[in-house]
């Protein structure tokens, strides 16, 4: 099935008209992409279906403001990061615990969470990405499973390429470290 | 193709990682973006209705809160006035007067009034009763002998007051004593004298001789 286009959403959403259609449209292109790019940073499946929601009504709600000076997709992915980020700092402030720590809950979740069907490969990965700074574990996110290019995470999180290739490559480093000293172990 | 550029970095940088099939772990519940859409447009009608007002579907007219005060107020000043329609064509004066200045000088008259009544009351001296420490073991000392000499004189005076017990046996003796005994004891001494000695039978025969049986047997 052809997906629509995202002008075409959004001049059926500038008609009063059309603008429901429009938006369901857009639901429709993105809400399997915004689901997955929140669920790995929040790990626990009711958090990511809390903040999708969340997403879209922020989305329902300014996208009559919306200029086209981005993409469209972009920055509905601004939105929901901005949303995940949020989220997990609330988590620790009301925890009131550091950010590893928070790392440390989110793993537990991993481990306890009945919507994982990953093998024993695919759950040390993703304790190694538990074990990354926020801000890494979102590029690498974004480049290994979204498979987006440094320009279009450029311009989702305003930061610049070149600090996102160093902050992708750290990452990786730290993964294959962590992975390899892994088996080793084992 | 700029993709493939950005990821061979990395994967000659990791070949471990690289090796990795890129797979999804994470598992959604069934159906769940089916259903997904409709949660969404709920969501956004929900948060639609807590961002309306309260009072959503009524509309009041330009500036209506900004006035309601002054006209409540007109309207209640009017109400009054109406009710009691005798009063409202009534002139405004009260219909008395005053003495001339009177509340010019009743400011100084009550603040004259105040002021004297406000006079600082003289406070009394306070003296402490002990004022040191050799007045009170003075007075307990007095105290304790005021005690001791007035339980003294208590003792003393009972002891002049109680009769003692060989008093008593003797009084009690006399009471019991026949009065005769006691008349011829006194006599007795008397009776040394030998012109005054009578012997027992003439006492007898006397006694005998001047009292029936009957007097004698009542006297003992």
């Amino acid at each position: 099935m052809k997906q629509v286009e995202d002008d075409d959403i959004l001049e059926k959403f500038s008609n009063e008209s059309t603008r429901n259609e429009a938006f369901n449209l857009l639901i429709s292109k993105y809400q399997e992409k915004i689901y997955w790019h929140v669920r790995r940073l929040v790990i626990d499946h009711d958090d990511a279906d809390d903040l999708v929601q969340e997403v879209f009504i922020k989305v329902w709600k300014s996208l009559a403001k919306f200029r086209n000076d981005s993409k469209l997709y972009t920055w509905i992915y601004r939105i929901a990061t901005n949303e995940c980020i949020t989220f997990l700092n609330k988590k620790k402030q009301r925890n009131q615990t550091p950010l590893d720590e928070v790392s440390d809950e989110l793993s537990e979740s991993l481990v306890a969470s009945s919507y994982f069907n990953g093998d024993k490969i695919q759950m040390k990965l993703q304790q190694a990405l538990l074990t990354l700074p926020e801000k890494q574990r979102l590029i690498f996110n974004m480049k290994y499973y979204d498979d987006l290019k440094y320009d279009e995470i450029s311009a989702i999180l305003g930061t610049s390429v070149g600090a996102l290739k160093a902050s992708f490559h750290i990452a990786v480093k730290k993964i294959e470290v962590f992975m390899l000293n892994d088996e080793i172990t084992h | 193709m700029k993709a493939d550029e950005e990821n061979n970095e990395w994967k000659a940088e990791a070949p471990h990682l690289a090796n990795l099939p890129v797979e999804n772990p994470f598992l959604v519940p069934e159906n769940y973006f089916d259903t997904l859409p409709d949660a969404i447009t709920n969501s956004i009608y929900v948060s639609g209705l807590k961002d309306v007002d309260a009072g959503s579907g009524y509309s009041v007219p330009d500036q209506y809160f900004s006035s309601l005060k002054d006209r409540i107020l007109a309207q209640t000043t009017e109400e009054e006035f109406n009710a009691e329609g005798v009063l409202k064509n009534l002139p405004s004066s009260t219909g008395f007067n005053t003495p001339d200045q009177y509340f010019q000088k009743l400011q100084s008259k009550i603040l004259a009034q105040t002021t004297e009544e406000a006079a600082p009351v003289k406070q009394s001296k306070i003296i402490r009763l002990w004022h040191s420490g050799l007045l009170k073991y003075a007075s307990a000392a007095c105290f304790v002998l005021v005690a001791a000499f007035g339980f003294y004189l208590n003792q003393q005076s009972y002891k002049s007051a109680a009769p003692t017990a060989a008093e008593i046996a003797n009084e009690q003796m006399l009471y019991d004593m026949d009065e005769q005994d006691i008349i011829d004891h006194v006599e007795g001494d008397a009776a040394d004298d030998p012109k005054d000695k009578a012997t027992n039978a003439e006492l007898e025969t006397y006694i005998l001789s001047h009292y029936s049986q009957s007097e004698l047997s009542s006297e003992l």
